[in-house]
């Protein structure tokens, strides 16, 4: 019988699965990079960036909608009963009209919630959140943020060290303001 | 755009082709007569310690958030593990296959205008749910595919041989995270010299056409 070469098969095993891990970046959905994809009047209508990065989602007059993307994407969503958004670092998001609001957001995010009955949004650091005739507001900030609340009550801020401070008569922030 | 627009002439032709390899190779009984059969000498050990494969792939439907059909490159390294296999009185040989394949894949009509959905929510604050993996419909996308085989051969005669290879595959189709499908393929191959061979695989989740080296 030869000599089988497992000493040469699992370095080489491993090095397929590093180099596979480093060498694809592209997300979920279908909506290209760098286009506006809408849908609108049904049921549900979930979208997503089929490159990653970079996608316009639009949807609106439905039940439930909603928009995964990485980086610098825009999501924006109204009449619609629920709407949710998970991006990542630079996007801007706008729900208004609706029932319900939920995000994840990374880094650097603007969300802006209004005219709704129930807004809940986790963002990261150095990112701002409006939240204006609300019923009831939650802004959880895994860093430093800045959140405007206008015409609602209750609007609940969480940081990650400590409470909010407040830097104006509708607004606060987590770190400095 | 249909399925036939949706994949390259090359890729198509490679997939028929691969087809044709495996059919043949299994019920063709004159092909295996044309040359001497060896599928009964299993005192004789395979002659090689390593199968580098590289080929084109094709599929259609892959595991995960994607959908429709595309094509790729990739290579396969399936190392010989029991040159004697496992079965007495038959010519076999067992290897564990892995390598590295990348597909890219054309959403587009295969479901028509189907709108993507959401595959996972996530509690957010305030009761909210946050849909965090959707669908793709449509559109294109990159896969990249690391199977990791069993790779149980049978020599049949000098110049074919089949081989059934189950296993995982770990693949790569979005920011989100690494995952794992099954694996399954089915293949043949035809010795066009000494240490070389047309190598064609049918199965989940892609289908492969290749030449092999054995070192």
């Amino acid at each position: 019988m030869q000599r089988t070469p497992l000493r040469l098969a699992l370095p080489l095993l491993a090095l397929v699965v590093l180099a596979a891990a480093s060498s694809c970046h592209s997300g979920t959905g279908s909506c290209p990079s760098g286009r506006t994809c809408e849908c609108s009047d049904g049921t549900d209508c979930y979208q997503g960036c089929a490159d990653g990065d970079g996608c316009d989602l639009y949807c609106h007059n439905m039940v439930h909608c909603g928009g995964v993307c990485g980086n610098d994407c825009g999501l924006t969503c109204h009449d619609v009963n629920d709407c949710s958004a998970d991006c990542g670092a630079n996007c801007n998001i706008d729900c208004h009209n609706t029932v319900s609001c939920g995000a994840f957001c990374g880094s650097n995010c603007n969300y802006s919630c209004r005219d709704v009955d129930r807004c809940g949004v986790r963002v990261g650091r150095g990112s701002n959140v409006v939240c204006d005739h609300v019923t009831t507001c939650v802004v959880d900030c895994m860093g430093s943020c800045r959140v405007t609340c206008s015409a609602t009550n209750p609007c609940t801020i969480t940081c990650p060290d400590g409470a909010p401070i407040q830097c104006g008569s509708n607004l606060w922030a987590c770190g400095s303001c | 755009m249909n399925f036939s627009r949706s994949i390259p002439f090359s890729l198509r032709g490679a997939f028929a082709f691969s087809a044709i390899l495996v059919v043949s190779t299994v019920a063709m009984p004159a092909a295996q007569a044309r040359d001497a059969r060896i599928i009964r000498d299993w005192r004789t050990p395979v002659n090689y310690q390593l199968e580098l494969e590289p080929h084109l792939v094709a599929g259609t439907d892959p595991p995960g958030a994607g959908s429709g059909s595309g094509g790729g490159a990739g290579v396969r390294a399936s190392f010989v593990l029991l040159p004697d296999g496992f079965l007495r009185n038959v010519n076999d040989s067992v290897a564990i296959g892995t390598g590295l394949d990348f597909g890219r894949y054309y959403g587009h009509g295969w479901y028509g205008d189907r709108r993507d959905e959401c595959l996972h929510f996530e509690p957010g604050p305030n009761g909210t749910d946050v849909c965090t993996e959707t669908t793709s419909y449509s559109g294109t996308y990159n896969y990249v595919y690391v199977p990791i085989v069993m790779q149980w051969n049978f020599w049949l005669t000098e110049r074919w041989s089949v081989f059934a290879e189950p296993g995982i595959n770990l693949y790569f189709s979005s920011h989100h995270a690494l995952d794992v499908s099954p694996a399954l393929y089915a293949g043949g191959r035809l010795q066009i010299s000494r240490g070389i061979a047309v190598t064609g695989r049918l199965g989940y989740p892609a289908c492969s056409l290749g030449v092999s080296f054995m070192l």
